[in-house]
């Protein structure tokens, strides 16, 4: 049963708390937003769940194993600019996880390949990142980590550098590949709507440091759809978690 | 677009060899051969029984010196780039050498080792060392750490670090760095064979002890007809090894 345990996490940079004793939990199959203001301290406290910062104190288990302060196993991480290995075509790039852990050749590209037809890039297997749009290479981000088989995927603003359009693509494209390979997720965002479409459950964060000021179970049904953000509830929920920020802030 | 440079070049060319032959003109044989003196001179140049062997050696004993600095310097610059200490105690070396030209070294060398083949390897190997070092070493210190995150974040082992990001990404500053060591290669070899009166360097002394320096241009034109085509060479090896970095120039 796949669960992902964080308990008592601090983290202070020099003298700057970061983050105080913060724990989570998420569930089998369980699609959870981190929402709050810029440098409260989601990125700390997602790298710190992917282990490469270590945390001040603090455990996170993964499926019962203690992976506190270790990459790897069971994890995979979208980066918010993609970080495509230049050197690499879309292809490798997506196989690149299984090259590290010795998969052969053939194999990891035969389920490179799997993935790649996947988030929509058939026919563009050997094109170099910088020949792909932000969006692609975003696709090319998403099946690279789908492609490890984690069973946990992490997401930092995977889309706060695209535009509009293309966000919203991608965010239906996100929940048709996770829904067909569902896994527990973990998805840091700015946006309110976003993380409202998005999640099954949303962890509103104060300003620095991080603690949750609400956590939020977003009622909608699955499969969802565009016409959901003009819901009164939708709407409603907007209201309430950009008032709960706006008082943060100002208090 | 390629035809386009291609006829800058020649342009480029032609307009100079204007000015050049407007200049020799001007000035007489004596001071400024004028590029149609040298073309005539030329055959005589090219058919002298020591010109080929001349310049056959001086090309094969540069190699020796070359290859040496590219097989020290690259794993230095590479360690120098990426370790703390190696490059706190080399560095001092390397700024104090890379500013003293092969020129001034000659004398002392001589003194050390004579006139031989070590002395013109040893002049090679420093002039180009250093350079190479250097250069390598920006390079290293320079590969993006968020991808060597990426790659951490995927546990690959430092090794698999080095191998599937570090080298990568120098790869492109590697073949520069030939590129460019191989000019000072060349530049530092032809210095040490005229202080010797040797070699190729020995016929450009001759040269210039002529009355006509039509016969000292054709050499000179020879030499960078030589590292033109070396350095072209390099850099269509260049395009073809790392295609990633070369349409991404448009080079
Ligand atoms: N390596 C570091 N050294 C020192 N301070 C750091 C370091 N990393 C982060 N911080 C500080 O910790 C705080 C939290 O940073 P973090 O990146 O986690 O914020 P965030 O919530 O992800 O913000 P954003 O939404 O803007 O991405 C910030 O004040 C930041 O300046
Ligand atoms: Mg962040």
């Amino acid at each position: 049963m796949a669960h992902l345990s964080v308990t008592g996490i601090s983290k202070t940079f020099g003298t700057v708390p970061v983050l105080v004793d913060q724990s989570l939990e998420v569930e089998q199959g369980e699609f959870v937003a981190l929402l709050g203001p810029s440098g409260c301290g989601k990125s700390t406290l997602l790298q710190i769940i992917n282990g490469l910062i270590p945390a001040d104190s603090g455990r996170v288990v993964l499926d019962g194993e203690d992976i506190t302060g270790r990459t790897g196993s069971g994890r995979g991480m979208v980066f918010q600019g993609a970080d495509l290995f230049p050197w690499r075509t879309a292809i490798e790039n997506i196989a690149f996880g299984l090259q590290v852990k010795g998969v052969g050749k053939a194999e990891r590209l035969e389920r490179a390949r799997h993935y790649l037809e996947l988030v929509g890039l058939r026919g563009f297997e050997n094109a170099w990142p910088h020949q792909l749009s932000g969006g692609m290479q975003q696709r090319v981000g998403i099946a690279r980590a789908f492609c490890i088989q984690p069973s946990l995927l992490l997401m930092d603003e995977p889309f706060g550098a695209l535009d509009v359009q293309t966000r919203d693509i991608l965010q239906d494209e996100l929940v048709r590949i996770w829904e067909a390979e569902p896994k527990m997720v973990l998805f840091v965002t700015h946006g309110i709507e976003e993380a409202l479409y998005l999640a099954d459950r949303i962890l509103v964060f104060s300003k620095r440091p991080a603690r949750v000021l609400s956590e939020i179970k977003v009622p909608f049904a699955r499969p969802r759809h565009d016409d959901m953000k003009l819901d009164p509830e939708f709407l409603r929920l907007r209201r309430e978690i950009s008032e709960l920020l706006r008082h943060d802030l100002e208090a | 677009m390629q035809l386009g440079r291609l006829t800058t070049n020649i342009l480029g060319i032609v307009l100079v060899l204007i000015l050049w032959q407007a200049v020799g003109m001007h000035l007489g044989d004596a001071l400024v051969a004028t590029p149609v003196q040298v073309a005539k001179a030329l055959p005589e140049t090219l058919t002298d029984p020591e010109f080929w062997p001349a310049l056959g050696l001086m090309i094969g004993q540069m190699m020796i010196g070359y290859l040496l600095a590219l097989a020290v310097g690259i794993p230095l610059g590479i360690a120098m780039g990426r370790s703390r200490p190696v490059f706190t105690v080399v560095k001092p070396w390397a700024s104090m050498f890379i500013v003293v030209s092969a020129a001034a070294l000659v004398p002392l060398l001589i003194i050390l080792m004579g006139r031989g083949l070590l002395f013109r390897t040893c002049i090679v190997f420093v002039a180009t060392l250093w350079y190479v070092v250097v250069s390598i070493t920006e390079a290293a210190r320079a590969v993006s750490p968020r991808l060597l995150d990426v790659a951490k974040s995927f546990s690959a082992s430092d090794f698999q670090r080095f191998r599937f990001v570090i080298l990568p990404a120098l790869y492109p500053y590697l073949l520069i760095a030939a590129r460019i060591g191989l000019i000072h290669a060349l530049r530092a070899m032809v210095t040490a064979e005229m202080f010797i009166g040797a070699g190729f360097g020995g016929l450009l002394n001759n040269a210039g002890l002529d009355l006509s320096t039509a016969p000292l241009f054709g050499l000179i034109v020879v030499l960078m007809l030589v590292s033109a085509g070396a350095t072209e060479l390099l850099r269509r090896v260049a395009g073809r090894a790392a295609p990633w970095y070369a349409s991404r120039t448009g080079g």
